[in-house]
């Protein structure tokens, strides 16, 4: 154990200082194999390692659903989205910011980012909330919460290399993670209210809009909800594998885009060329992930926690709880792929001895690296919208998260205390 | 799509550069095409026709691997690698640049012996005669494709690590800031 825990400091120092993650993982992970087996042994290993997961079919998934989220945010639809959502809430106290999460919530059910939704929804908005006069930290703040279901909301690209991790069946995560997309949206909505309930000026109505105008606008929203029945019911029903789905769903996607007539050369080969490389990026950590945690593994890291652990008699939900917290620390620092493939290599092995289920605590997982998306000092997500809307000070923006980062709390206390919110609708499959 | 094709100076060279930049980007695109296509129409034609694609399966692994190893140096050219830059802000000055040829010299080293192994592990699958399950395809030109895009990053990176050590002894050049990609 110790071995180990010394190649986590040195990995940590070496990419706190900058090294890609990728290239530490690999280096710490072949000199710990290196030290504890043999150098050659190290060597073909991590080699071979380096093949197999590249030509391993069941991997192309992830490429396939980049892509889609690709073709996806350059289709445009956020708007549609946004003035649905916007024509049933907008009258409300703090209206324009439900509706800013429920069409996250929508964008989300076709795309796999946080990152990507929080982008596309800044745009489309941020410009009305200015114009009603809301805060613009509540503002920001709903947005970068907002976009972080992007992730929890089918597809998500975390929830499939979580999957693939810790081969737990991609479906039924994506499955598992609807009802609990929703919960967070319901919980965020409520924060506004209570928000905009002790401070009205901070989230001003909007005009109502008659009834019989607000139809024909979520009648627009028609083609999101046709890619995600398409996608998230062939899975649902076992009729396309997940890779299948990514597939369907990223064509239907190119055919949508070409079909709203914004399908140029430099749209197609630039979504391509974007898939491809975000792949890259990800496999080159992945890479280093799998071969670090080779190391860990033969150096007995998990077995050893398992041991901590058991020594300590915890009850399960104490364990996972906390792992949570350990994570939302981490989460702090890491962004979300890094965390995934740095914890949960380590994690997985406890959860799976105590007999806890895998899909539960992958949506676990990803509900936590959603709130490492909006804390400070680096919440991603809150830089994608400061980006954007330079003019609001960050430390705004991670004021007006406060009650979003509650939200969330509150939502991933419930899952883990009553997990049928996650595992009602995948138990419901095939 | 960078604004920083690192290596001008010579235009012999840039022309060269800009010239492998082009062939990544366009092989990227037509393997991820290619991918989509693939498998949409394996879909299609088992759904249709009854008739999937013969070792749809193992053909979409080869785009895979060539997909990861193409984007590879595109991907490094532009220093789009994933970095957790803690401790950046209390590193100023000289010394945060003698850091990052120091980095720079590290991935580099790991790099080009991860290719080098590679390389050697297809040689080993050349020598075993390891061919996939339906195609019955060979697989050690696939694993000499990924270790020469892999040995064409580790030039990339010995490239930018020359570069970088001439602004670290250049009290004018200007400071590259790598940006974070975050692919969540």
């Amino acid at each position: 154990m110790e071995i180990s825990l010394i190649g986590f400091a040195i990995l940590l120092l070496l990419i706190f200082l900058g090294l890609p993650l990728g290239f530490a993982m690999i280096l710490v992970g072949v000199c710990g194999f290196a030290v504890l087996r043999s150098l050659s042994g190290a060597l073909a290993m991590s080699s071979q390692q380096i093949i197999d997961i590249s030509l391993n079919f069941g991997f192309s998934v992830l490429p396939l659903f980049v892509l889609m989220g690709a073709f996806v945010n350059r289709a445009n639809l956020s708007q549609e989205l946004y003035d649905a959502a916007n024509s049933w809430l907008g009258h409300r106290r703090g209206g324009l910011a439900m509706a800013t999460v429920a069409a996250c919530g929508g964008f989300a059910a076709i795309s796999g980012s946080s990152l990507a939704t929080a982008a596309t929804m800044t745009k489309v908005a941020m410009p009305p909330m200015r114009r009603y006069g809301y805060d613009n930290g509540l503002a920001a703040g709903t947005i970068a919460a907002g976009g972080t279901l992007g992730i929890l909301i089918p597809p998500s690209v975390p929830m499939v290399i979580y999957g693939i991790l810790t081969e737990t069946d991609i479906g039924e995560l994506f499955v598992a993670g609807i009802i609990p997309g929703i919960l967070l949206i319901v919980l965020y909505c409520t924060s506004i209210a209570v928000v905009t309930w002790i401070d009205p000026k901070a989230g001003p109505k909007a005009p109502r809009i008659p009834l019989n105008e607000r139809w024909p606008y979520l009648a627009k929203v028609w083609g999101v909800a046709a890619l995600f029945f398409v996608v998230m019911g062939g899975i649902y029903g076992g009729i396309f594998t997940p890779t299948e789905a990514a597939s369907i769903g990223a064509f239907g996607a190119m055919v949508f885009v070409l079909w709203r007539r914004r399908l140029t050369w430099p749209t197609l080969i630039g979504s391509l060329v974007e898939a491809g490389r975000t792949t890259g990026t990800i496999f080159a950590v992945g890479f280093g992930a799998l071969i670090f945690s080779n190391f860990v593994t033969i150096a007995g890291l998990p077995r050893d926690l398992v041991g901590v652990i058991r020594a300590f008699d915890l009850p399960a939900v104490g364990v996972v709880l906390m792992i949570c917290l350990i994570l939302i620390i981490l989460g702090m620092i890491f962004d979300a792929l890094a965390m995934i493939l740095l914890t949960v290599p380590v994690f997985f092995p406890i959860v799976a001895s105590l007999g806890l289920n895998p899909v539960w605590f992958g949506i676990i997982i990803i509900i936590v690296v959603e709130i490492g998306l909006i804390t400070p000092p680096i919440g991603l997500n809150v830089f994608v919208v400061k980006s954007i809307v330079n003019d609001v000070p960050l430390g705004k923006i991670f004021r007006g998260i406060v009650p979003f980062f509650f939200a969330s709390i509150v939502g991933l206390l419930l899952i883990i205390f009553y997990p049928p919110i996650a595992l009602v609708l995948p138990s419901m499959m095939r | 799509m960078s604004n920083r094709p690192s290596f001008h100076g010579a235009s012999g060279v840039g022309i060269f550069a800009r010239g492998v930049r082009g062939s990544l980007t366009a092989l990227v695109a037509l393997v991820m095409f290619a991918m989509m296509m693939l498998t949409t129409i394996d879909v299609a034609g088992r759904f249709l026709l009854n008739a999937p694609v013969k070792g749809s399966d193992e053909l979409v692994s080869f785009l895979l691997a060539t997909l990861i190893f193409a984007s590879l140096p595109l991907i490094t050219w532009d220093e789009r690698h994933i970095t957790v830059r803690l401790f950046d802000r209390w590193i100023i000055g000289r010394l945060h640049r003698v850091l990052d040829v120091l980095l720079s010299a590290t991935s580099t080293i790991v790099l080009a012996v991860v290719t080098y192994r590679m390389w050697i592990q297809g040689v080993l699958m050349s020598e075993g005669q390891h061919i996939t399950g339906a195609l019955e395809w060979p697989i050690a030109p696939i694993a000499y494709l990924m270790s020469v895009l892999s040995g064409l990053t580790t030039l990339i990176l010995v490239g930018l690590t020359w570069q970088k050590s001439v602004g670290a002894f250049n009290p004018y050049s200007v400071d590259i800031e790598s940006e974070r990609v975050g692919a969540d």
